[in-house]
């Protein structure tokens, strides 16, 4: 949310530019297109890569770093764009540093070990029919999503819960 | 994909548990299952049940918690 917002700035900083701005914010364009593509790709099957488009990004720092400002707006203007495209590069690291999993993996095998204790003992105390049966089986059932819900929060870039790309 | 998988393991596993538990009853003398010590049995496992639902919550608040950290970037 915050880089596309930042996205939306750059591009405005650069509109304001002027016509000789017009490489670096098509390369800007080329280089959220790839990075949109490769972080939520049409195919939801294929792993994500949140690691690709360094090179794009450098083209546009680049691009922004060429401009010769002809006067005191343009300075200024060539400025805030540099410094946003360094803000960009900054929250794309702290995006690709936090991808990995934050749940305590301990924590997890304690609770399906707690789980099953739970388990055999109610199916102990539980009388042999269909209705207490049954009630177990929902029981695992919900017990089941939960953690289920729990993996799939916890990696945000697969799986069916995703963040939006817009 | 391989976090649905795990899901459904666990779902297996816990329904294979509570079928062994039952199957485990029948060969029980019947003096083990009078009342007093099913009430010994319901106490523990009322602790653990508790445990693992403080557990479960303080899992899935987290995880919910780093989901809208990385959503607002």
């Amino acid at each position: 949310m915050q880089m596309a917002a930042k996205v939306t700035l750059l591009d405005r900083v650069l509109k304001l530019y002027g016509p000789e701005a017009m490489d670096a914010r098509r390369a800007l364009r080329d280089a959220i297109a790839d990075g949109v593509q490769h972080t939520w790709p049409a195919d939801r099957s294929r792993p994500v890569r949140l690691d690709s488009n360094q090179q794009i990004g450098d083209a546009v720092y680049v691009a922004i770093s060429g401009l010769v400002p002809h006067d005191e707006t343009q300075r200024a203007l060539k400025t805030q764009a540099a410094t946003l495209m360094v803000q960009l590069a900054e929250f794309r690291a702290l995006v690709q540093a936090q991808a990995v999993s934050s749940v305590s993996k301990p924590l997890l095998i304690a609770l399906v070990i707690w789980l099953v204790v739970i388990f055999f003992g109610f199916s102990l105390l539980a009388p042999a029919n269909a209705t207490s049966t049954l009630a177990l089986v929902a029981g695992a059932f919900s017990v089941a999503c939960a953690v289920l819900i729990i993996l799939e929060l916890d990696h945000p870039f697969a799986g069916m819960i995703r963040i939006p790309s817009r | 994909m391989i976090i649905t998988v795990i899901a459904l393991i666990l779902f297996i596993g816990l329904v294979g548990v509570a079928l062994l538990g039952g199957r485990l009853r029948r060969l029980l003398p019947a003096e083990q299952l009078s009342d007093e010590s099913k009430d010994a049995v319901k106490l523990a496992l009322g602790l653990v049940a508790t445990m693992t639902a403080i557990l479960l919550g303080l899992l899935i608040s987290s995880a919910k918690g780093s989901f809208d950290t990385r959503e607002l970037k």
